[in-house]
């Protein structure tokens, strides 16, 4: 599976580890850092990479990961939705951290072929560089070929030119399949055709110097520094983000109550402002994935839990009162807003009655006499249903229950028929 | 950091994101109730797009003179 979808093997299976251990909370924070903040031998963060746009085969790969971290969030919020526990966060941050740490040495170490190739490029340069190197020293051979594309997209066709010739340097470190690295590198100062790209003329001393020889590579580092300066922002800003996050995890265990989703909001308002900073400087695309993410997450926690503050409020759009069964409506469509039913002063009592209701957007919150004996199927497309005391939320939350009342078996019966496209749904006994 | 040309990608997302925090925050501090909210979002969206639109064509006319 590892193989197929072009992952680092340890990656995956930590992935499923703290996707079963944790219901998927933690590993948006594990995966941020895997993502955006660059690897210890140099080799510029994957989300800096996308930035560039480099390699197909990466970004889709880039893509993958965002759709399995969307699903293991979906999983994560519907397995634990109202809590977004502090100090589980805090938790699984630090388990991230120290994981993350450990997959850096490992895939050199047991797959063998990840430094070895690009450090034997630039003649032995120190690890910190060779990545750069290597990852730069591609560029020439690939787009010596006429290429004239400006700017900030030529490494883009750089890799894919350099995938089709092996795999690029960068990428066999991530991947473990660095055979064709060697041969990138190698190549890399050999072409001596001019017209090469601007961004590419950064690293134009491999190839002005004697073609082929090895002892020119050792230039490289210095010329990559716009494609670092370019990185920097996405590792700043996630930084940031695990600074806020830390400091929040640090407040709500200290006794404040953050609200649901302060986590997720906090991390995507950071994400948010070192986009709009990438606006202008720097640059950090590779955030929009962690943001879109996020977003979601974020979302969901604003529709779908804002109510446990103002349950018992009547502050609301529309409250009825039904007087008697034939009042009850057979199938209420509401458009958006809060609509409660008080049906204490319907007459069930000998009567089989039914009652549907449905809000695209919104609450529907229905208080039944105490003795009724009451069935109720209840969904929603996103949000919370709670009946009778017992909530879950989530995405497609589907619940059917069937309850007697304080009485037993007797004091009429009620179908209720609930629906909401985003929100909540709630069912409550009247109290005495 | 270089100072470079607007990233209309960035700064759109940018918005977004932070538009969706802000409707999160409004909510959860009940400023806005969920139907005003269902109004609110598509804002950020509408916004958002608008800067992306506006800021594009402008460049695109800078470039032109």
């Amino acid at each position: 599976m590892a193989r197929g979808l072009g992952i680092d093997p340890l990656l995956l299976r930590v992935i499923a580890v703290v996707l079963t251990l944790f219901g998927g909370a933690g590993i948006v924070l594990y995966a941020l850092g895997w993502l955006l903040l660059p690897v210890d031998d140099g080799e510029p963060s994957l989300g800096s990479q996308l930035t560039y746009g480099q390699s197909g085969r990466r970004s889709s790969r880039t893509v993958l990961l965002a759709v399995v971290l969307a699903v293991a969030v979906t999983l994560g919020i519907l397995s634990a939705f109202r809590r977004w526990d502090g100090p589980l966060l805090l938790a699984l941050a630090v388990v991230g951290f120290a994981v993350y740490l450990m997959r850096d040495p490992a895939p050199p170490g047991a797959l063998g072929t990840g430094p070895a190739p690009a450090g034997a490029v630039p003649g032995g340069s120190s690890m910190p560089s060779s990545g750069a190197t290597a990852f730069m020293a591609t560029a020439p051979g690939a787009t010596a070929p006429g290429s004239t594309t400006p700017g900030s997209t030529a490494p883009g066709s750089t890799a894919l030119a350099a995938t089709g010739a092996g795999s690029t340097a960068a990428g066999s470190q991530a991947l473990g399949e660095g055979t064709g690295s060697t041969r990138a590198g190698a190549t890399a100062p050999l072409p001596t055709t001019p017209g090469v790209s601007p961004s590419t003329a950064s690293a134009a001393p491999p190839w002005q110097g004697p073609p082929g020889s090895p002892p020119a590579p050792p230039q490289p580092p210095l010329p990559p520094a716009p494609p670092r300066e370019r990185s920097m922002l996405g590792g700043l800003t996630i930084s940031a983000v695990l600074l806020a996050l830390g400091v929040l995890a640090a407040v709500d265990a200290s006794g404040a109550n953050p609200p649901d989703g302060a986590y997720p909001a906090l991390a995507l308002t950071v994400i948010g402002i070192g986009l709009l900073v990438g606006a202008w400087r720097g640059r950090a695309r590779g955030l929009v994935w962690v943001g879109l993410v996020l977003a979601v997450v974020t979302l969901v926690a604003a529709v779908a839990s804002p109510w446990q503050g103002r349950r018992d409020r009547d502050d609301v759009d529309l409250f009825l009162r039904p007087t008697s069964v034939s009042e009850l409506p057979a199938n209420a469509d509401f458009g958006a807003g809060q609509v409660r039913y008080d049906l204490r002063a319907v007459p069930f009592e000998g009567q089989s009655a039914r009652m549907g209701a449905h809000i695209g957007f919104g609450e529907i919150v229905v208080t039944v006499p105490q003795d009724v004996d009451l069935t109720v199927h209840a969904s929603t497309g996103v949000g919370a249903v709670e009946l009778l005391g017992a909530g879950n939320g989530g995405f497609g939350t589907d619940r059917t229950i069937t309850d007697l009342g304080a009485d037993g078996a007797g004091g009429g019966t009620l179908e209720l028929e609930l629906q909401a496209g985003v929100g909540h749904l709630e069912v409550r006994r009247a109290t005495a | 950091m270089r100072r470079h040309e607007t990233d209309v990608m960035s700064l759109v997302f940018g918005l977004v994101f932070l538009g969706v925090a802000a409707l999160w925050a409004l909510v959860q501090s009940e400023v806005l109730s969920l139907p005003d909210a269902s109004v609110f979002g598509p804002a950020v969206l509408v916004v958002a797009g608008l800067v992306g639109i506006v800021v594009t064509l402008r460049r695109g006319s800078r470039r032109q003179e």
